[in-house]
């Protein structure tokens, strides 16, 4: 598309219409990008000041499409005498010129003729579209012609290999093509399969040794020889299973993440309360995953939103320890305690809200408030035994069997017996 | 004075002298309170705690020291008792030497807890019968305390309330009541009948 100017003219117009003007030079003009002052055709220096009026008193043109209508003018300027330098003003510090800012066209060999422009002149306005005619000298509009796509480049004679090369039924390979051009035809044994570029990734099912072809833009062939071993696939590759990366924990909009990581007395690698660090006879494969209740409270009430009941904790063998995230209302502001209720055991206070994500992870839990009252007492005894000795029928256990199991073994006996006896001692819970 | 304005200044007077009634006089709302009435709910808990008068130890008495002994009775009603937890408060000031042993209403009883702490004056004792064995229904001593009286000056011994009761086939404390009791002050303590 041939760019307009603000006049709707199209600047080979304004060349053409500038070269046929006749009108003898009465008048100068000076390029604002150069300093340089010319003598011109009244002609040219119309064209010249009209495309000034788009310069908003810089000087240069603001927009692209009057800039290249002013480079254009400018550049015809060095039609033959017409537009002579009166001035040079080396001094003059650089203009912010535009783009390929029309250069002083070359004086007209003595003074005659049309002479030609400097080389640069020629290569500026060749970017716009105008080619120097020495004939008529005169710059024409010569559209450029459209680039020619690049030639393909023969590199040799092709071949191929396959990175590995010996796999599985299954796995998969890499194949490279070496030498020729593009584009690549490749085929692999379980059917032709197309793929321009150098290199071919895919799964392979067939068994035995292969050979696979490639083809590439210049006419060559080649192939390379992989070794599948393993079963023979039946039907189709499969295609490659998806990874699924793993989710990312996002608490839902208006919460923030608590991450927990809590030690239950008599599980995992938490002993009891009198040695927590014995934990030789704890129990190392609980139960999991277990729900857990956070309480955002003061002196041990709750606020209000401040109860989040089915947290799940999840135990982790490695550190033997259940770990979770809790999502609590961000609505909740301000310093609270953060507490933690598991079934069976005493309330823990785990720190205080900061109103961001926080990961609390030091704390143990005290077994044996099977009642839930978060003290423990010889209710929780009488409970224990009766689920220990009768059984949830009974009406002492009920459903509470779950809660007197505080090793988390999925048994009510003798361990979580004794493991209460180690842990009573009439306390309460935070 | 137009008349518009004399009726618009009476008109204001009345409104203000209405306000300042309402203010000082307010409308009182009768209101009525519904009780519904609950469904009585047999009670589990028919267990009733108390202390026994303090005895002098006859080798208190013969050296003259005062070193006495009090019994924690137990009136369990139809609970099937099968442990306690005792709660206890005295005043350190007043009582040393304290200490609690298991009563002979537990056969072979099993203590779970004792922790006397002389300085605040607080005892936690808890005591079970043996697993395996049924709970026990009737009247008994539960535990006994021993102390020296420093003086013959009234003292309290209380029950706390974290004192508690486990019965069989019950998951809450079947403690009915407690009865304190203040030693030295001619007559001691109650008196449990069955």
């Amino acid at each position: 598309m041939i760019p307009l100017t603000p006049g709707g003219k199209s600047y080979s117009d304004i060349v053409s219409e500038t070269n046929t003007k006749t009108t003898p030079q009465t008048t100068t003009f000076t390029d604002p990008s150069t300093k340089i002052t010319y003598n011109v055709t009244q002609a040219q220096s119309d064209a010249l000041n009209a495309l000034q009026k788009t310069t908003n008193g810089t000087g240069i043109p603001t927009d692209t499409t009057s800039q290249l209508a002013y480079q254009a003018v400018i550049a015809t300027t060095q039609n033959g005498p017409a537009m002579t330098p009166v001035t040079n003003p080396a001094a003059a510090p650089p203009a912010a010129a535009p783009p390929q800012a029309a250069a002083p066209p070359a004086a007209a060999p003595g003074g005659t003729g049309c002479g030609t422009p400097q080389d640069f002149v020629i290569i500026a306005n060749r970017k716009l579209g105008l080619e120097w005619d020495p004939t008529t000298c005169l710059f024409k509009y010569a559209p450029p012609p459209a680039a020619a796509p690049p030639a393909a480049t023969a590199v040799g004679t092709l071949s191929c290999n396959a990175t590995p090369n010996v796999i599985k039924a299954g796995d998969t390979t890499t194949f490279n093509a070496i030498g020729g051009t593009a584009p690549y035809t490749w085929g692999i044994p379980t059917g032709p399969k197309i793929g321009n570029p150098v290199t071919y990734t895919t799964t392979v099912n067939s068994p035995s040794s292969s050979n696979v072809s490639v083809g590439s833009g210049d006419g060559q062939t080649a192939s390379c020889l992989i070794t599948v071993n393993g079963t023979i696939a039946t039907g189709p590759a499969p295609a490659p299973a998806a990874v699924v990366p793993p989710a990312a924990v996002v608490p839902p909009a208006g919460t923030i993440a608590l991450t927990l990581s809590i030690g239950l007395d008599g599980v995992g690698s938490v002993g009891d309360i009198k040695n927590p660090g014995a934990s030789d006879r704890s129990n190392k494969n609980p139960r999991s995953p277990i729900q857990a209740i956070i309480h955002i409270s003061d002196n041990k009430a709750d606020v209000p939103g401040g109860t989040i009941s089915g947290v799940s904790l999840a135990f982790d063998s490695a550190s033997g320890r259940y770990a979770g995230t809790a999502n609590i209302p961000a609505a909740i502001t301000g310093a609270h305690d953060i507490r933690i209720q598991v079934p069976g055991h005493l309330i823990r206070k785990l720190g205080i809200t900061t109103g961001a994500a926080q990961t609390l992870s030091d704390k143990n839990l005290t077994a044996g408030d099977v009642d839930g009252k978060n003290s423990l007492g010889v209710v929780d005894h009488g409970i224990l035994v009766a689920c220990w000795l009768k059984g949830a029928s009974d009406s002492g256990c009920g459903n509470l069997s779950q809660d007197a199991d505080l090793n988390m073994d999925g048994r009510v006996d003798q361990l979580d017996y004794n493991l209460f006896l180690r842990e009573f001692n009439g306390q309460d819970g935070e | 004075m137009s008349k518009k304005t004399i009726a618009l200044i009476i008109a204001l007077f009345t409104i203000t002298v209405i306000l300042i009634v309402l203010a000082v006089f307010p409308v009182t709302q009768k209101t009525s309170v519904s009780i519904t009435p609950t469904p009585t709910i047999a009670s589990q808990a028919q267990t009733v705690l108390a202390f026994a008068p303090p005895v002098a130890s006859a080798s208190a008495i013969a050296s003259g020291s005062a070193t006495y002994s009090m019994d924690v009775s137990i009136l369990t009603g139809k609970n099937r008792v099968n442990a306690v937890q005792l709660e206890l408060a005295y005043d350190p000031k007043a009582l040393v030497n304290v200490d609690i042993k298991p009563g002979d209403f537990f056969p072979s009883p099993v203590v779970l807890l004792k922790n006397i702490d002389v300085v605040q004056g607080r005892i936690s004792y808890a005591l079970a019968i043996s697993a395996g064995v049924n709970g026990k229904q009737g009247t008994g001593t539960i535990a006994t305390l021993s102390f020296n009286a420093l003086s013959k000056a009234p003292t309290v011994v209380m029950f706390l309330p974290k004192t508690q009761v486990a019965a069989e086939g019950v998951q809450t404390s079947v403690l009915k009541s407690t009865i304190d009791t203040t030693i030295f002050k001619g007559t001691s303590s109650a008196t449990l009948s069955p």
